[in-house]
């Protein structure tokens, strides 16, 4: 009795151990990246800074901790993806022909600048991108609010007196760019203050870009903007000191056990992937709506055209190697048609979304004389082995005329199990 | 014979106990249904659609599941409460998009297959557009969390060169459905739909400040006679713009920092307590608390706006807020309704000018933050 007692058990265990190992299998990640909830880290996709004549860009980035109470630090990389001519590498190339002496042609770039900014308790910043922000606002190191002698607290200070600016932003610089003109992306990850910073557990940061044109002589002026991705850091289910494989923001995201959330270790930080993710995955299908390309604009006649910039979800900053991503195209129009394409996003992918398959825009998939519908659904599918991953983050700006309207992606559908994980590598953690 | 069964009973039991775990586990933890602006659902609202002489909208909205997906409609009038349905159907991954103006007839030749008869809104609309997925023969509700959108506002032709469309488009917002319920009241609860956002969060800069690429690149100023007295009204950055005298902003000559470039803001709101059928709206106040740093000190601000028998709105956060700053700050808003009022989804638009009106303008989608499960929409009888 005793001996049918013990396997009657042991087949209860094995069973439960199936039970935790069925949760474990279940696809209970999320894509959580999310564009109007705040992340742990940001990616603005599309940075641009042109002064030449006669139109000038330039983007305003803005940064905000909305943690209440706390103060957060953003360790920031501005990647450069300008391209330069083969034949005069300080020359940046957007046209070979025009920009390149003869038998010139474009090289792929890719370089990146750190900076830190401390943010304090629910502190909004922006800079421009051309520029960046050398003075920020509350750069007073503390001091005793009448003496004026410097302190680390009240009692620092004389009866009567009390420390003030203990919560600053000492020690924020945020660089400008450092070509002109510039495209890139930037991304920032929200780091505790403890000292040594840690990545942080919790997800406070939001941001959003607002890329301005200004043609002073054409009496002309456009703004497009749109919000940066966030990058959800994410807890892990704990039963009995066991992972059950689920992903959690809160306990109650738990099936069983809680939500235990532990700082991210870098300097690898992984996104996505198996039970060891620290932040949940980046999607495995982005979806543009657009109108094609040559589609006249339906209010202000003329045509419109739709540029779309995408970037890898991991980037390895220690050994200076950019993501790359194949990027799937599926697009649909209003007969149910579809069609494919496919284009490497190599660290950045900037183009008019007639330009993916074909330099000839008129051919293309994208341009209305091929679709034959005003409006068009691009499902966007990153496929690779690169040990950075396959996740694709983006933001579309639709154009009519001089005027652009920026507009961010749907991000849509969990990675399959057994995705491998995006990874962000940063040095000196 | 005996020992056996007990082995097989405990495998069983322990089969069973996979069994349940599993399904315990899709009961404990089910997926938390999502308000969003960038994942599809079954209820979409625009909380911005403008056909009002001066400006008008383009809709966009696509099926992203693989069977036809039926869905009623709703323009809301934001000034009359007024509402007016029609009806699309989306085959399979079909996107669609019509001009608020115009509509979309059946036969209308636009190119692709006609999701339905999509009603022409007058001028002088105001207002919200409301979607909802519904079963094929549009009776009762359905959720199958296939639908998406975007809305686009720009200026009609007249009186606009064409190359000053001044294009914002946002995202709409998407609630996906759960259990979807069985009457024509959607309960916005987190059960049978997504609960709404308890606030909505807006980093912004303070109504009137000037903006810094316009300011270092673009028409900040403009250029004054050589007597330094008479505004000649041509924009310029500096004095190498103008001809003789000072790029300034008055007759005083001012310092070459001077600026009147600008940027206003404005939220527009749905309320998510709506009656499609009676078109009663709600009474309720939207609350505005904020956070400024300036010059080594914080402070905070808050103002408020009341709304009676309200089904949308539209405010410049500059005439209910006025926070103290003497420069090009940023501010951070979190705008919400008061206890027991109805929570509100939002949408930002943002007015960027130079010193000679020339205006650019962006729309944004707010932060979202928290649930509030107080929502309720109830649907005109189809």
């Amino acid at each position: 009795m005793v001996h049918v007692t013990r396997i009657a058990s042991l087949g209860a265990r094995v069973s439960l151990a199936l039970a935790v190992c069925l949760l474990a299998a279940a696809p209970s990640v999320r894509a959580l990246t999310r564009t109007d909830q705040p992340g742990a880290i940001l990616v603005w996709p599309d940075i641009v800074v042109d002064s030449s004549s006669p139109s000038h860009k330039d983007t305003l980035i803005q940064l905000s901790n909305t943690d209440p109470s706390n103060v957060k630090q953003a360790h920031c990389f501005l990647v450069d993806a300008n391209q330069h001519c083969s034949n005069s590498p300080s020359t940046v190339c957007r046209n070979a022909l025009s920009d390149c002496s003869a038998g010139g042609f474009c090289v792929p770039g890719w370089s990146e600048i750190d900076f830190d900014v401390t943010l304090t308790p629910g502190q909004p910043v922006a800079w421009s991108a051309a520029n960046g922000l050398q003075d920020f606002p509350l750069d007073t190191p503390p001091h005793c609010a009448f003496s004026n002698f410097a302190c680390g607290g009240d009692s620092d200070c004389g009866i009567g007196d009390h420390c003030v600016g203990l919560q600053n932003n000492l020690g924020s610089s945020v660089p400008g760019a450092p070509e002109d003109p510039f495209v890139g992306s930037l991304k920032c990850i929200e780091l505790n203050t403890n000292n040594p910073p840690q990545f942080d557990n919790d997800n406070k940061l939001i941001g959003n870009a607002t890329i301005e044109t200004l043609d002073p002589d054409a009496d002309h002026l456009d703004v497009a903007k749109y919000n940066a991705v966030g990058i959800r850091y994410t807890g892990l289910c704990i039963n009995s000191d066991v992972q059950t494989g689920q992903l959690c923001q809160q306990d109650s995201d738990c099936a069983v056990g809680s939500c235990f959330k532990s700082p991210p270790t870098g300097p690898s930080l992984q996104i996505g992937g198996d039970s060891n993710a620290e932040y949940a995955p980046c999607p495995s299908k982005l979806i543009l709506n657009h109108l094609f390309d040559g589609a006249p604009d339906p209010i202000g006649g003329g045509t419109t055209s739709t540029t779309l910039t995408l970037v890898p979800c991991g980037d390895d900053f220690e050994q200076q190697s950019p993501g790359s991503v194949t990027a799937q195209f599926l697009v649909f129009n209003e007969f149910e048609q579809r069609f494919s394409a496919a284009r490497l996003v190599d660290c950045f992918f900037q183009s008019p979304i007639s330009n993916i398959d074909t330099v000839n825009g008129s051919r293309s998939i994208f341009n209305i004389k091929f679709a034959g519908t005003l409006a068009g659904s691009t499902w966007i599918r990153g496929v690779g082995t690169a040990p950075t991953g396959r996740g694709l983050l983006g933001v579309a700006v639709l154009s009519a005329g001089r005027s652009s309207a920026g507009y961010d992606l749907h991000e849509q559908a969990d990675p399959p199990p057994g995705t491998a994980a995006d990874v962000i590598t940063v040095p000196g953690f | 014979m005996r020992k056996i069964n007990h082995v097989r009973a405990g495998f069983l039991v322990g089969a069973l106990g996979v069994v349940v775990l599993a399904a315990g586990a899709a009961q404990a933890a089910p997926a938390a249904l999502q308000t969003s602006t960038e994942r599809p659902g079954s209820i979409l609202i625009f909380p911005k659609v403008v056909r009002d002489g001066t400006r008008d909208t383009v809709i966009q909205i696509s099926n992203t599941g693989n069977l036809v997906d039926s869905v009623r409609c709703f323009y809301v009038d934001g000034l009359t409460c007024a509402v007016r349905d029609f009806e699309l159907t989306l085959t399979k991954l079909q996107p669609t998009i019509w001009r608020v103006g115009d509509g979309r007839k059946v036969g209308s030749l636009q190119g692709g297959l006609d999701p339905g008869n999509i009603p022409a809104q007058p001028f002088g609309f105001r207002g919200a557009l409301i979607c909802t997925e519904v079963q094929p023969d549009f009776s009762d509700v359905s959720v199958g969390n296939h639908l998406k959108g975007e809305a686009t506002l720009e200026p009609e032709e007249s009186g606009v060169a064409a190359g000053d469309r001044r294009l914002s488009k946002y995202n709409a917002v998407a609630l996906q459905g759960g259990s979807g319920g069985t009457d024509n009241v959607l309960a916005l609860d987190g059960a049978e739909y997504a609960a709404c956002p308890a606030a909505s969060v807006v980093d912004f800069i303070q109504d009137g400040n000037h903006v810094e690429p316009i300011f270092d690149l673009g028409n900040r100023s403009t250029c004054f006679d050589n007597t330094s007295t008479l505004d000649t009204g041509i924009g310029c950055h500096d004095d190498s713009d103008c001809i003789s005298g000072p790029c300034a902003t008055d007759s005083c000559s001012c310092p070459p920092d001077a600026d009147a470039s600008s940027v206003s803001n404005e939220v527009t709101f749905v309320p998510c307590t709506l009656d499609l059928e009676s078109g009663f709206g709600s009474s309720f106040s939207v609350q505005l608390d904020g956070d400024l740093n300036e010059e080594g000190v914080k402070q905070t601000f808050s103002g408020s706006q009341a709304y009676t028998n309200a089904c949308w709105g539209s405010f410049a956060i500059g005439n209910v807020v006025h926070p103290t700053s003497d420069g090009d700050d940023l501010s951070s808003v979190r705008i919400s309704t008061s206890t027991g009022s109805p929570p509100i989804v939002a949408v930002v638009e943002s007015f960027f000018s130079d010193s000679i009106q020339n205006v650019g303008s962006a729309a944004v989608n707010p932060q979202m933050e928290g649930a509030e499960t107080t929502g309720t929409i109830t649907l005109s009888s189809p």
